[in-house]
């Protein structure tokens, strides 16, 4: 009989002694911890004199940070001195940090540059490279592909799309295109202006707007999305690093020589340039002022003389 | 038989035990799968909002670096923000690249949380862990490095509150440990009710064959039917009936026989005393003849008349002894000496043993126990075997004779010859009443008839082996019986 009662007992227990066991293992969520590696700080880098870089805070600062810090931590790995980025509001904020001493180089515009170097004492030192490794890039006005615009005189009564009234492209259209056809800004139906070049691209496609002006670059990312090129500006140097004129030499030398130094033609550069700006993708060419004078005449006459 | 061991309960047991393990395996395989994804959502969800956080975070931080009139508020007041719109987090914590604090919520200052580095080190993946804290209970800690790059702003830490994971599990367990439950007992019910229904008709079928009587077969209970039981049962039917009729016929069998033996019996009986009385009567006949030719000598008739009425004499004895045989002499058992009825018979026989110079070897057990049995008739016994066995030895010979304790409750005579012995065919024969194999005029064939007769009226039995040639043993075994 106790034998009997044993079967019939053993095996409730041994379901309750694996329930109770299970029901730990499930309640018991503990995670074991990965230890976290303990190196030192780069106290070496910490104590050198950094070079702050300005760029316009076009984006949110994150953003502008995941193009523009490779090409920081590059110059950090190539060059004896330290640089941080530091974010601008607004290129005549920028420029001003310039000539305060505040920042040591910056990235703007070519429209910035070319409008505020009267003004300041900065100089240009290096321009980017397009896709076909030219220091130039074109501005272009698109229309859908559907589009009935076959060029600027066409624009009468449309709506114009445009990008910041500070970028080159915008100023090109509007200072110099539409005179050259013979229309004024009131004679569109509608002209706005947009933060990125990106947007005009969509607002066109979208429908909102009949035309629009935009880098070459960005235009042939939506070539075969339904947009067409129906008109282009004249070869015009790009957005260039610039310095307060009397910079130290020694540094201004050693940030050209690093990015000079880069041909993305060459797999190991392409590798580095991946994450980089994509204004930056192509490397860098030498710049001097006068390389900007064209962009001065074209904003005048619609046309590079050069 | 007992219900343990029964089929139902074995199957039962066996489909039990086999349906639980598969459906414990089954379920804990299931549950703690589940319960992975459950982590893992929660997981991904607090590594989700603390990137969320931190990508906002790296914002603030670049602005207030940026800003020419450092806001030493602006990212607290971030921070502080972010947590009232999400009260799960229980604490908050920002740490610069060394490690040196920046900002850590009311909770996170007293919250015995275990550092997640030694020291600076940036981390390639977010670190998420799951552990109890004694002020926090327990937590999902998420650590992040903010960086963008190379560029390094510092650590990130935030502790989610993980009871509702908990909670969730718990709640998941149950429903599994329910489900499972419930399964099995619906599985051993139809598993019970299934095999009822099948050892249902077995117990039947059981209960048939136990209560089954060739004497007194009763009609069958059972159901025949088209499953495997059905089958068994109307085999079984098939069985009984073909017993039963078997049975009649060997009953019927065994009647032809004995009433072919009895014949045979009535036959020989007849043959042997038609013989028996024959010859006396042919020399009673041949004398009354003589008699009836020779009246006139008184002499002739004197004597033919004499013989007449030993011939007489000799048919009386036959008569005499089949109505002995037929009669049995009613016993008178008391106690007695078999040593004693055996001297006796060799003494009955001394002057025949001599004459035919036969030895005697005699081995009788001195210790033999008293029996309790009719002397005469045993004395009659051990004569007819001792006159068997001279008969059968034509010059000389031997007869060893010998008593013994057969067992406790036995005792044996062994009557052994040297005589012609028996032919095998005559041994079945040789107790049959008139059977003999003796010269006319020597033995009626009722000896051994009689003597068996006698010996197992007593309960005892006679077992005789011989070989032609070389002798013939009897052996004789008696119960030693109780006083009347």
């Amino acid at each position: 009989m106790l034998r009997r009662w044993a079967y019939a007992v053993i095996p409730f227990l041994l379901l309750a002694a694996i329930s109770l066991v299970l029901y730990a293992v499930v309640m018991d969520i503990r995670t074991t911890s990965r230890p976290a590696r303990t190196e030192p700080p780069d106290m070496a880098t910490a104590k050198r004199d950094t070079i702050f870089v300005g760029v316009v805070s076009r984006f949110a600062p994150s953003l502008i940070y995941e193009g523009y810090q490779p090409t920081i931590d590059y110059l950090n790995a190539s060059t004896p001195y330290h640089f941080a980025l530091r974010l601008g509001r607004s290129y005549e904020e920028t420029i001003k940090q310039l000539d305060r001493g505040e920042i040591h180089l910056a990235f703007v515009g070519t429209y910035v540059y070319v409008k505020e170097r009267q003004h300041y004492p900065i100089r240009c030192i290096l321009r980017p490279r397009n896709r076909q490794h030219q220091p130039y890039f074109r501005s272009v006005l698109v229309t859908r592909a559907d589009s009935p615009i076959a060029g600027p005189g066409d624009l009468g009564g449309k709506r114009l799309a445009l990008p910041s009234p500070l970028s080159f492209s915008a100023n090109w259209m509007l200072r110099a295109e539409l005179p050259a056809h013979g229309l004024r800004p009131q004679d569109l139906g509608a002209v706005r202006h947009f933060d990125f070049h990106h947007t005009v691209i969509y607002e066109i496609l979208s429908g909102r707007f009949d035309a629009g002006v935009v880098k070459d670059r960005v235009a042939e990312e939506f070539l075969d999305k339904g947009i067409r090129i129906v008109s282009a500006s004249p070869p015009i140097p790009g957005s260039p690093l610039i310095v307060r004129s009397d910079l130290d030499s020694a540094l201004v030398s050693a940030v050209r020589e690093a990015l000079l130094r880069i041909d993305a033609r060459r797999p190991e550069y392409r590798r580095l340039l991946h994450d980089w700006d994509p204004e930056f993708i192509h490397g860098f060419a030498p710049a001097e002022d006068s390389d900007y004078d064209g962009a001065d005449r074209v904003l005048v006459t619609g046309r590079d003389d050069l | 038989m007992r219900a343990g061991r029964s089929l139902k309960t074995r199957i039962l047991l066996f489909l039990g035990g086999l349906t639980a393990v598969l459906m414990m395996v089954m379920l804990v395989s299931v549950l703690l799968r589940w319960r992975t994804l459950v982590l893992d959502t929660h997981r991904q969800k607090a590594l989700a909002v603390a990137q969320t956080f931190a990508s906002s975070l790296l914002d603030a931080l670049i602005y207030q670096e940026s800003r020419p009139l450092r806001d030493e508020e602006f990212l607290a007041n971030h921070i502080h923000r972010f947590l009232v719109v999400n009260p799960d987090i229980k604490s908050l914590a920002l740490y610069d690249p060394r490690g040196t604090p920046i900002f850590r919520s009311q909770l996170a200052e007293t919250a015995d949380l275990p550092e997640p580095f030694g020291h600076v080190s940036p981390l390639e993946e977010p670190l998420i862990r799951i552990y109890r804290s004694q002020a926090l209970g327990w937590v999902i800690e998420t650590t992040l490095f903010l960086r963008i790059h190379n560029r390094e702003w510092g650590w990130l830490r935030m502790a989610f509150d993980a009871e509702p994971v908990r909670t969730q599990l718990r709640a998941l367990f149950f429903l599994f440990y329910g489900l499972g439950v419930g399964f099995v007992l619906v599985l051993l019910g139809a598993a019970y009710l299934i095999v009822d229904r099948l050892t249902r008709s077995l117990r039947q079928l059981v209960e048939e064959m136990q209560q089954f009587d060739l004497e007194r077969p009763l009609p069958t209970k059972l159901k025949p039917g088209d499953d495997e039981v059905g089958q068994l049962a109307s085999s079984f039917n098939t069985l009984k009936d073909r017993l039963v009729q078997s049975r009649r016929q060997l009953l019927d069998a065994q009647r032809q026989i004995y009433h072919a033996e009895k014949l045979a019996s009535i036959g020989r009986l007849a043959a042997g005393v038609a013989h028996e009385i024959n010859n006396p009567l042919h020399g009673l006949k041949s004398c009354l003849f003589t008699i009836q030719e020779e009246a006139h000598n008184a002499e002739e008739v004197r004597r033919f008349a004499s013989l007449a009425d030993e011939a007489a004499t000799r048919i009386s004895n036959v008569v005499e002894k089949l109505l002995n045989f037929s009669r049995q002499k009613a016993q008178q058992r008391s106690a007695m000496d078999l040593n004693e009825v055996v001297d006796k018979a060799l003494a009955l026989l001394a002057y025949r043993i001599d004459k035919e110079k036969i030895t005697i070897v005699k081995e009788l057990d001195p210790a033999l126990p008293t029996i309790y049995a009719d002397a005469e008739l045993l004395g009659q016994v051990v004569v007819n075997m001792l006159i068997n066995s001279c008969d059968s030895m034509q010059e000389g010979g031997e007869i060893r004779i010998s008593t013994s304790l057969s067992d406790n409750a036995h005792v044996r005579i062994l009557i052994a010859d040297t005589g012609c012995g028996i032919p095998e065919e005559h041994l079945d024969k040789i107790f049959d009443p008139f059977f003999t194999t003796k010269e006319d005029g020597r033995g009626t064939g009722l000896g051994l008839s009689v003597s068996l007769g006698i010996v197992e009226a007593h309960g005892g039995s006679i077992h005789v082996s011989s070989q032609v040639g070389v002798g013939t043993t009897f052996l004789v075994t008696l119960p030693i019986g109780a006083e009347p």
